[in-house]
């Protein structure tokens, strides 16, 4: 803290009763002691502003039947222990806690409101080797958002309690990452999605009680996504001993498509004729995969990948079809997978 | 107002159907939510002389 300050000890009691207050108060000084204590039936705006280089606790008790907006700014080195409690009928504002600080010891979040806007709590921290507890008791909850950017983290438990609660985003980076837990208790969930990224991962356990769930294999689950890739060609009028592409795909660059499945068949162009022999070659970034005959008695094959074929951006897949009989046929050929 | 046959080339369908007569293809795309598919016609489909020669306007992309 910057000097300024007269080189002495006050110390000094001041009460403010009244039905309109408007007090504006500046402090300066090396060492600060400072209890605030608010009892109103209503509060505006409350806004703290700290800079200081350490600062031993924060603690914010908030008993008010209506706030507005609660915004907290923090710049310090250190800060011992936030605890921040707020017990309110109504609350539409917007809570905003920002802090920048070296270190951070424990960071309590209690709310307990029958409305509550939105909270933001953005932590940019070097080490916060503290535990970050959030304790949720609402009806309804617009928007909660959490960022922490720091180096380690002690430890994170988040409960919430709600009726309703529209969408909870959690994404962590990190690299390495204990254990995760997840306890969800309600009368209705909408979609639960989980991408995880990580070169090992010792156990994932999931336990489902619901009255009726749905659970996905991936090819299923790519198709419900809207990344269903559904191929199919046809090769008309194919002379004897000829043959062509009956399907030439492309994957586009960034994109991967995965097959599954592949069928193909081969029909006489005249109902006088039996169906024909034919040889099919599937091909992915010039690579045989799959290669079948089909005769007359049986002038069609199907084939499922038991690990779907892979084929990366860039790279082409072909079906070609050869007419091996001794009429005219027509070919044809389909490719069932998703792309992503 | 993108054209068929660029969609086709970015993936960005769930279909396509390949008719081939000779070394004419018309292929066909459509995606979730399109009311109707579109095409576009090729000559020498995925050779180096590849060459569109109709190619329509996907009226649900623009």
């Amino acid at each position: 803290m910057s000097s300024g300050a007269p080189d002495w000890t006050q110390k000094a009691d001041v009460n403010i009763i009244g039905q309109t207050i408007d007090v504006n108060i500046k402090i300066v000084g090396s060492s600060i002691n400072l209890p605030v204590d608010i009892v109103a039936q209503t509060i505006g705006n409350l806004t703290v502003d700290i800079a200081a280089q350490s600062l031993s606790e924060i603690k914010v008790d908030i008993a008010a039947q209506t706030v507005g907006n609660i915004k907290v700014d923090i710049a310090a080195q250190s800060i011992g222990n936030i605890n921040i409690n707020l017990a309110d009928v109504t609350f539409t504002g917007s809570i905003k806690v920002d802090i920048a600080a070296q270190s951070v010891g424990n960071i309590g979040v209690d709310i307990k409101a029958q409305t509550i806007g939105n909270i933001n709590i953005n932590i940019a921290d070097v080490t916060f080797t503290g535990s970050f507890k959030v304790d949720i008791a609402a009806q309804s909850i617009g928007n909660l958002k959490v960022d922490i950017a720091a180096q380690s983290i002690g430890n994170i438990g988040v409960d919430i309690k709600a009726q309703t609660l529209s969408d909870l985003k959690v994404d962590i980076v990190a690299q390495t990452v204990g254990n995760i837990k997840v306890d969800i208790a309600a009368q209705s969930v909408g979609n639960i999605k989980v991408d995880i990224a990580a070169q090992s991962i010792s156990e994932i356990k999931i336990n489902i009680s619901a009255q009726s769930v749905g659970i996905s294999i991936q090819s299923e689950w790519q198709v419900q996504e809207g990344n269903l890739k559904n191929l199919y060609g046809t090769l008309y009028d194919v002379p004897s001993e000829s043959g062509g592409y009956v399907i030439s795909y492309t994957v586009p660059s960034g994109k991967t498509l995965y097959i599954y499945s592949v069928s193909v068949s081969s029909i006489a162009r005249s109902r006088t004729e039996p169906s024909g022999e034919a040889i099919f070659n599937l091909t992915a970034a010039g690579v045989g995969i799959w290669r079948v005959g089909v005769s007359a008695g049986c002038p069609h094959a199907m084939h499922s990948f038991h690990t779907p074929l892979k084929v990366t951006g860039g790279q082409t897949i072909y079906i070609y079809g050869y007419n091996a009989s001794d009429h005219t046929v027509y070919l044809s050929a389909t490719l069932t997978g998703y792309e992503v | 107002m993108v054209r068929a046959s660029k969609l086709f080339r970015m993936g960005r369908f769930n279909s396509a159907e390949f008719v081939t007569r000779g070394n004419v293809t018309v292929v066909k795309i459509w995606r979730e939510g399109w009311k109707k598919s579109y095409y576009f016609k090729v000559k020498d489909l995925g050779k180096k002389s590849e060459k569109i020669i109709e190619d329509q306007d996907v009226l649900e992309e623009r």
